[in-house]
């Protein structure tokens, strides 16, 4: 029995967003969560095609892991993940740029998106679960397990957290490798289930994508790879320095300012303090490979795939 | 004949709205999947404005964005229409899965229309656990000119 009391909505066009903001969050109140103000990311097949065609994919092919003002990410995921473009034309528009060869990454992350699908299709809602034993020990807890405060509101003292939060509370989008970031500080670092982080990142990516976002974040877990994914601070000041100034994230940051930045260590002894035992080593690292939201901006210390 | 549009395939090129340019339209926001989801406004407003952009390549009257239950909507929509078969795109999903048996329970005939995959791989239930296998079977094909 449908216990909803159906509703016809307004037909609203033209470039007054505001306007709709306004009009949606009367017409759907109570069914969404923050602030109702329009993503900078207009959807639609019409606004896709004008970022597919300003996107800039040699650039990608050097850049992609960057999060600063260098950054290549596409920013096209949330046009392929609502079939506004079909991952054939985002495969189709680079060819015709730059050619196949020159292109091969880009292609690369297209296929992650529909590679994603196809465990989806093949098994179904299982992947909302542990896909493998994990590799290291996890946290407890599920997709209900609550978020402390801090995530919720931007403010953990990390920058690499704080801006890449903002961002996705604000404006729907998170640079790929951010995304990396914060799932193995939240799975590893605070030992939080991976499934709760899943969710949070699912209802405010404009990408979220059920099977893009659950296995992304297995695979960091190692719940569905060969070992847990983590970065250090190294990583961060490399992938997000502005080379104008030459300041990164960790500049102003007031863990780093207060010595007690949680990621300033070697691999080896990271690796040994989030895992112990079952830290396997750094001579094995980057046999895993992977593209959080089902495209675009590839996962740094990946393997190549060619060669 | 009516077209059900949903939100994995917004744009008015996708299979099933290039088949039947003249057709009727309806997207229902899913209001029981939404209130427990709790998506960030900015997605609803994204999806929202893609809908729209479909609408406008659609003639005029022919389209409508409800909230509701989906089954019900849509249906009560192909009734309105006088359609006694949904056209619509095929994903991947148990939501889907489920909304096609009920709009077949209830008298419906369901096309879906297959959205073009970067590469063919019909084969799901082959599909290997790393990207890198998969990869190696795809990438001659994916890699082509």
């Amino acid at each position: 029995m449908n216990v909803y009391q159906g509703m016809e909505l307004e037909q609203r066009r033209g470039n007054d967003r505001d306007g709709t903001a306004a009009y949606l969050a009367g017409a759907l109140t109570g069914l969404y969560d923050g602030e109702a103000v329009p993503s900078p990311l207009v959807g639609g097949r019409e606004a896709g095609l004008q970022r597919l065609r300003v996107f800039n994919v040699a650039k990608y092919q050097s850049d992609r892991n960057d999060v600063g003002p260098t950054a290549g990410a596409s920013r096209l995921a949330p046009y392929l993940r609502h079939g506004c473009l079909t991952l054939t034309e985002a495969r189709r528009d680079a060819v015709a740029k730059i050619g196949v060869n020159a292109s091969v990454k880009w292609i690369q992350e297209l296929g992650w998106r529909q590679f994603w699908q196809l465990l989806y299709a093949r098994y179904g809602s299982r992947i909302f679960q542990n896909m493998e034993e994990p590799k290291v020990p996890l946290g407890a807890g599920d997709a209900e397990t609550s978020i402390p405060d801090e995530i919720l509101e931007a403010r953990t003292g990390l920058n690499c957290m704080d801006i890449s939060l903002r961002s996705l509370y604000d404006t729907g989008y998170m640079f790929n490798h951010s995304r990396m970031w914060f799932a193995a500080w939240f799975t590893h670092h605070l030992k939080l289930p991976w499934q709760a982080g899943a969710r949070l990142f699912y209802r405010f990516l404009l990408c979220g994508d059920p099977a893009s976002n659950t296995l992304s974040w297995q695979w960091v877990a190692s719940t569905f790879s060969h070992k847990p994914y983590f970065f250090n601070r190294g990583n961060v000041e490399k992938y997000s320095r502005d080379p104008a100034t030459g300041e990164t994230y960790c500049t102003n940051c007031p863990a780093a300012k207060a010595r007690t930045c949680p990621f300033d260590a070697t691999y080896e002894t990271l690796g040994r303090r989030l895992f112990g035992d079952a830290y396997q080593g750094e001579e094995n690292r980057g046999g895993g490979n992977r593209n959080f939201g089902g495209r675009g901006d590839m996962a740094p210390r990946r393997s190549s795939q060619r060669g | 004949m009516a077209i059900w549009l949903h939100g994995d395939h917004l744009s008015a090129a996708n299979p099933a709205l290039a088949a039947f340019p003249d057709a009727p339209v309806v997207f229902v926001f899913d209001e029981a999947f939404l209130r427990e989801a709790r998506f960030g406004f900015g997605r609803l407003q994204f999806i929202y404005e893609s809908v729209m952009d479909v609408f406008a390549s659609r003639p005029a009257g022919s389209c409508s964005i409800r909230l509701g239950g989906v089954v019900e909507e849509a249906r009560a929509f192909a009734k309105e229409r006088g359609a006694s078969r949904l056209v619509t795109t095929r994903t991947v999903g148990d939501r889907f899965a489920a909304y096609k048996r009920e709009f077949e329970a209830g008298g419906l005939r369901v096309t879906a229309y297959a959205v073009p995959e970067l590469v063919p791989y019909p084969e799901v239930d082959r599909v290997p656990k790393r990207f890198s296998v998969w990869w190696r079977e795809v990438e001659s094909a994916a890699l082509s000119e």
